[in-house]
């Protein structure tokens, strides 16, 4: 059979829940780190076939580099935003993933913080307002990031940095469950994953027998 | 620096060869050398490439306890600056300079005013008593090591080849030891109710 007749193309529905509550913006830590720190990423699902993505949570998590760890970056929420635009023709369309980072300091730190983006491709973990995780950037494409100065104008200016970045991936964004290793320290890891499934549908069936009653 | 990972990479080249996890060498592979193509490599063949993987671990293996040694014998070495300066170390004794050694212990004997010897010295049993007189000989013994750690400092000063973690380790180690049991002797000295 010619192969060309035999793909196919997997497709799903997507439902949504009158009344759900899709809550918008990001929160206040982005974390950041150089591709060149990563020793190995997570996978985003793909058909082996036709290599389009199945999912959009990566599996695993990222393995950094010996003695490598996640920096973060605080942002004003109200003014920082990650969006998704299409880009490309048939049968080339990807995502071209963009994030603006407003930091609210001008002084030396985040002056030299230009440093960490400039000329530096980089991996940024985005914590959504509903406690998962988006990861801008990933290990086919090479990422483009910006960062501006404005010291603000007037008594009633307003300074700050910026930092732009765009990225192409084949999906919005991909969430992400893994861990974020901050340190060495074992408690300095946060598990983006589901919590622990330790609720009562889990146990083990309880004896509902009460020894004081016999 | 990260101990667990040094760890991890210790007990892994501690294994025998042929019973070392491929997965596990492979991640180490990919973290410490950042070759992915010697990582894909050992996955694919790992009993042609072990000797090679193992030979290249090795040497950061070396690199990273030499690491921790140094980390471990810099805190070591504030412990004993920060020992140093609450009890002089470096400072001469008074007795010696005024030539008053003699009449130093002679106050011992006699029981007039010593630092640090009780009122009630003499009344107290021998074993306590021994105490005090063996906190005598531990700060002696502190303030020689102290003097040849000050020697290793200046010879390190001058020569950038030289490594003196190695030389400096018994050195301070023996100084806080002896610091302990001499704060633990003054501790039951000084709180012995009789």
């Amino acid at each position: 059979m010619n192969p060309q007749n035999s793909c196919s193309i997997s497709q799903t529905s997507l439902s949504w829940c009158e009344g759900k509550v899709v809550t918008p913006g990001i929160r206040k830590r982005l974390y950041f780190i150089a591709k060149s720190d990563i020793a190995e990423w997570p996978a985003l699902p793909r058909d082996a076939a036709t290599g389009r993505p199945l999912s959009s949570v990566l599996e695993g998590s990222f393995t950094l580099a010996a003695d490598k760890y996640w920096k973060h970056i605080d942002i004003l929420v109200d003014k920082s935003q990650l969006t998704s635009e299409a880009q490309g023709e048939y049968p080339s369309q990807t995502q071209l993933n963009k994030l603006t980072a407003v930091h609210p300091d001008v002084e030396e730190d985040a002056t030299i913080g230009a440093a960490n983006f400039n000329n530096t491709d980089n991996v940024y973990l985005i914590p959504t307002m509903s406690g998962k995780y988006r990861v801008l950037g990933n290990d086919m494409y090479q990422g483009k990031a910006t960062y501006a100065q404005d010291l603000g104008q007037g008594a009633t200016g307003t300074a700050s940095s910026t930092l732009t970045v765009e990225h192409t991936d084949l999906i919005p964004a991909p969430f992400y469950k893994g861990d974020i290793v901050l340190s060495a320290n074992d408690g300095d890891t946060i598990h983006c994953g589901p919590e622990p499934r330790d609720t009562a549908d889990d146990m083990e069936p309880a004896d509902n027998s009460n020894p004081l009653l016999g | 620096m990260d101990n667990a990972l040094t760890q991890r990479l210790q007990d892994w080249l501690n294994t025998e060869a042929d019973r070392r996890d491929t997965e596990q060498g492979r991640l180490l592979i990919l973290q410490l050398t950042r070759n992915p193509y010697l990582a894909a490599n050992f996955a694919r063949d790992p009993k042609r490439f072990m000797p090679h993987a193992g030979y290249q671990l090795g040497k950061f293996l070396k690199l990273r306890l030499a690491g921790a040694e140094h980390a471990e014998v810099e805190r070591m070495t504030r412990q004993v600056a920060a020992i140093n300066k609450a009890d002089g170390l470096d400072r001469p004794l008074p007795g010696k300079t005024k030539g008053k050694a003699a009449e130093r212990r002679q106050i011992a004997k006699t029981g007039k005013f010593v630092k640090g010897r009780r009122a009630d010295h003499d009344r107290l049993p021998e074993e306590i008593q021994a105490l005090w007189t063996e906190n005598l000989s531990l700060v002696q013994q502190k303030r020689a090591l102290h003097a040849q750690l000050v020697v290793i400092t200046r010879q390190a000063e001058g020569n950038s080849d030289y490594c003196p973690d190695g030389d400096r380790y018994p050195l301070v180690k023996e100084i806080i030891e002896l610091d302990k049991r001499e704060k633990a002797n003054w501790e039951k000295y000084d709180g012995f109710m009789g």
